[in-house]
């Protein structure tokens, strides 16, 4: 009768893997990167982020210190500040030799000589979690298809607001998503629902759960 | 948004529901993968079966680099029927819109390259799209497609439909499409709806219902004043009422929209029909000799001969404008007519007569509400044997709005205005179809203005801490505690409040009255707590407000008669049940007090007078509506009836003056649902 049993009592806690892909419905597909550092490259490599796009294998590596981050790159690579973006002269960024740190709403572009470059907006949208975003700003894509990659710390916020690292505009609530003793659980507002069994506090999801609430519902999904 | 099915389902052999994507009128549409991994978009037809698959069908074999194509259509076990289309990844042009407002020419171009070659495409082969709009336009790896094809109907059968009612999206529906009309003349409308959009940022046609929308669509002008000048006279052409002297075809918008950005005419091989009304009231005086219906200014300015070309041709035109203007007056009457003797439109015509009369409050209308308002207190004042009594205090009311908005400037510079909360800056990216790899290839793109997003209101939810409501409390606490006192004085010295036991009483109330207004407001302020709830907590706040001024009529012993005002008493509730409003002596009692004080603050919005993102920081149509709710109470409970009149104003006047105010411009934008 395990379907009759309260969602928090699964037993076999498990920890989520490396990465996993949320399923949004109405709002995408997001790719949630757990490490300490995330590769992008092109299609031919092992990236964690492959592009279709004319990249090095692993072209470059984003990585969290603590609550900053820094990109190391093995190809050609600059970063744009926000200003520099906005006023149209992203070619004046700073050169990624080393670690170059990386600052919220900061345009990283990833390019060969010749080639036209892929560009990637790296955003912070809420300051309490050190959790950052990556999503092209250029005509790329990565395959398979994320919109969004999060470089998940220790807690995302799916929702409506601005300060959501994963937009579902129609949404009205926010779906909290964070790690408690190397399991990744969901809390809501809303009352949440693992596979239709509803829940009354917060509740731990890993792959292959589908996670439904009034005007919600998303699935995970290890890659 | 609840979807049939969720992720992993298999409704169709060989196809796995990754995700949904979203739910239209006619169905809904799923992100989906093939056994191989190849991307599908499913589009479940739940409703319109008929119509989409007979455009569907009909589109099944056309094949363009500017259109998502469709792949097959199939049925499920349930016998369901399914679209298997291309997906397209890229952003939507709707998504572009909300996120950066207007666009730079140079990617309205590119957008309408890619949409003029799709449409055309099915142009020529006798098909019309009819469900034209940013939400159907995508752009991937460069590529502009147009979505939604299956919509699609036959030139040849579009004469009349029976499913008029499922086509379009009412803010690109051309005026013809209500009376069944799918020409391809459909289209450049609607293309000529986005364009203004992609310019301006806003469509032309807006309104608080469909039925506004529409009828803006079948009688009202564009305003063209918000186009570049140059422009003007191709978006008019391509927004004609009728569809015989619109924009022939799409390539001839497109190509007219080139011609006028660079400053060059396009052949014409037919009279253009610019509304002259759309120009003359706002072009600048014409020189002698000259038909004065181009903005000349920037014909002058552009040097280049091309333009003078233009401008030249434009004088030429003008002298044929008054007939196509009386021609077009001509149009619209005779679709009036027409819409006046035709039953189905019978109803839409008494809608427009009675929006034309209703009370507006749009930027550049016509506000007539508090007219009304006057309108009908003064004939209850002329015309009633009560409102000739109460006259006095009209006069009383009227001073005192003058009052409030002589002080309105003197506090204005001390209101606290609420500084807009940290909002992260929109990602405006100036350049288009960006080239960037290195420096010597950065291009500096004119900057783009921000979309201005729907303005938030009181009832928009938002974030506000804890301590910036206690800062913003405190300081409208402290203005309207001064507010009051400076208009109490002024009443005082204009000899409406006789004696300091009458000031008093009115002044303290003034305070009390507007802190509970206050407090009741911030306290829930950004919340999306439900209105009845809202009008309930005034409710209970406004209750300890009129046991104060109980409390202080009785530690004053004010008598009303003598205090200046009119002290006389209107209202004929005098007891409910062993509950009394009048005491032995003819004074008002506790009950009487809770009773106005707590309907005041019932009936009321008056979290949209304290609220930070209302409308205007001093609204006086909201002032007297609030001193019309005085009158009305004390013309039914057993009170002052000047008092209570001069009360709800004055409390009004102050909140207003006192409360936060974020204007516009600085407040958050609003989160849209996405569509």
């Amino acid at each position: 009768m395990n379907a009759s049993l309260p969602i928090e009592t699964r037993n076999e806690p498990a920890a989520p893997p490396e990465r996993l892909v949320a399923w949004v419905d109405g709002a995408g597909a997001f790719l949630l990167c757990f490490g300490e550092s995330v590769s992008v490259g092109g299609l031919a490599g092992r990236a964690d982020v492959r592009v279709a796009a004319d990249l090095a294998a692993d072209h470059a590596k984003i990585s969290r210190s603590g609550e900053g981050y820094f990109v190391e790159a093995a190809g050609p690579a600059l970063v744009a500040s926000e200003p520099a973006v906005h006023a149209g002269r992203r070619g004046s960024g700073r050169v990624v030799e080393g670690r170059t740190d990386l600052n919220n709403s900061d345009e990283l572009l990833l390019y060969r000589e010749g080639g036209s470059g892929v560009r990637l907006r790296f955003c912070r949208p809420n300051v309490l979690t050190a959790t950052a975003t990556l999503t092209f700003a250029s005509d790329h894509r990565t395959e398979p298809r994320f919109d969004t990659v999060v470089l998940f710390a220790e807690a995302c916020v799916l929702g409506p607001g601005v300060d959501a690292h994963l937009r579902c505009r129609h949404w009205e609530e926010s779906v909290l998503l964070y790690l408690r003793d190397g399991e990744l659980w969901a809390k809501s507002v809303a009352p949440l629902a693992l596979t239709g069994r509803e829940s009354r506090g917060p509740i731990a999801v890993r792959s292959g759960d589908y996670v439904t609430a009034p005007g919600i519902s998303f699935r995970l999904e290890a890659l | 948004m609840k979807f049939t099915f969720p992720p992993e389902s298999k409704p169709l052999p060989g196809f796995t529901i990754k995700r949904a994507i979203h739910r239209g009128g006619f169905g809904e549409v799923y992100y989906g993968l093939t056994d191989a991994g190849k991307e599908v978009a499913l589009k479940l037809l739940n409703q319109h079966t008929d119509v989409e698959l007979r455009g569907a069908t009909a589109c099944l074999n056309l094949n363009h680099p500017n259109l998502v194509t469709i792949y097959d259509i199939k049925s499920d076990a349930d016998g369901d029927h399914w679209i298997v289309m291309e997906y397209v990844g890229g952003k939507r042009l709707a998504d572009v819109l909300e996120d950066r407002g207007r666009l730079p020419v140079e990617e309205i171009e590119r957008w309408l390259d890619g949409m003029t070659a799709g449409l055309s495409f099915l142009h020529e082969r006798g098909i019309v799209h009819r469900d034209l709009k940013p939400s159907n336009v995508f752009s991937e790896g460069g590529v502009v497609k147009v979505g939604d094809v299956g919509l699609s109907k036959f030139i040849s059968e579009s004469r009349k439909s029976a499913h008029t009612q499922s086509v379009g999206t009412v803010y690109y529906m051309a005026p013809e499409v209500a009376r069944g009309r799918y020409g391809r003349e459909v289209d450049v409308y609607a293309l000529g709806i986005m364009l203004y959009e992609m310019l301006t940022g806003e469509v032309p046609f807006d309104g608080e219902s469909t039925g506004e929308i529409l009828m803006k669509h079948l009688s009202s002008p564009p305003d063209l004043e918000k186009l570049p000048a140059r422009l003007r006279p191709v978006i008019a052409r391509s927004l004609e009422k009728d569809p015989q002297r619109r924009t022939s075809t799409v390539d001839r918008l497109r190509d007219e929209f080139k011609a006028a950005v660079r400053g060059r005419q396009v052949a014409r091989d037919e009279p253009h029909d610019i509304p002259e009304h759309a120009f003359l009231d706002r072009s600048p005086p014409a020189p002698a000799g000259g038909a004065g219906v181009f903005d000349r200014q920037s014909y002058a300015d552009a040097r280049r001969p091309d333009a003078v070309r233009y401008a030249a041709a434009a004088h030429t035109d003008a002298q044929a404008y008054a007939q196509r203007a009386r021609d077009q007056a001509r149009w619209q009457a005779e679709q009036l007519r027409r819409r006046k003797h035709s039953c189905q439109s019978r109803a839409r015509y008494a809608y427009r007569e009675a929006n034309r009369h209703w009370p507006r409050s749009r930027p550049g209308e016509k506000n007539w509400t508090p007219m009304l308002v006057i309108g009908a207190v003064a004939m209850f004042l002329l015309f009633t044997r009560a409102g000739r009594g109460m006259m006095p205090s009209l006069w009383e009311g009227a001073i005192l709005a003058a009052l409030a908005y002589g002080v309105y400037s003197f506090v204005k510079w001390m209101t606290p205005v609420s500084s807009p909360a940290p909002t992260r800056t929109p990602h405006n990216h100036g350049v288009s179809a960006p080239s960037m790899p290195v420096a010597a290839r950065a291009v500096q793109s004119p900057p783009v203005a921000p979309r201005r997003p729907p303005v938030p209101t009181p009832d928009t939810p938002r974030k506000i801490a804890v301590r910036e409501r206690a800062s913003q409390l405190t300081g409208s606490m402290t203005v309207a505690a001064f507010a009051s006192s400076v208009i109490t004085a002024a009443l005082a010295a204009l000899g409406f409040v006789k004696d300091v036991p009458s000031a008093l009483l009115f002044g303290g109330t003034a305070i009390f009255g507007s802190w509970a207004v206050l407090s009741a407001g911030k306290s829930i302020e950004g919340t999306s707590m439900d209105k009845s709830i809202r009008r309930l907590w005034q409710a209970a706040v406004g209750l300890p407000v009129g046991a104060a001024a109980y409390g202080l009529d009785q530690f004053l012993l004010v008598d009303f008669h003598p205090s200046g005002m009119d002290g006389r008493y209107y209202g004929f509730v005098t007891d409910v049940g062993d509950l009394r409003f009048a005491s032995s002596t003819g004074e008002p009692t506790l009950a009487a007090y809770l009773a106005f004080f707590g309907m005041l603050f019932l009936l009321r919005r008056w979290w949209w007078q304290a609220d930070a993102y209302r409308p205007k920081r001093l609204k006086v149509s909201s002032a007297l509506f609030t001193a019309l709710l005085g009158y009305v109470l004390t013309a039914i409970v057993y009170f002052p009836h000047a008092w209570g009149i001069v009360w709800a104003v004055v409390i009004s006047c102050v909140v207003q003056l006192a409360a936060a105010w974020t204007p516009p411009e600085d407040r958050r934008p609003t989160e849209q649902p996405a569509a």
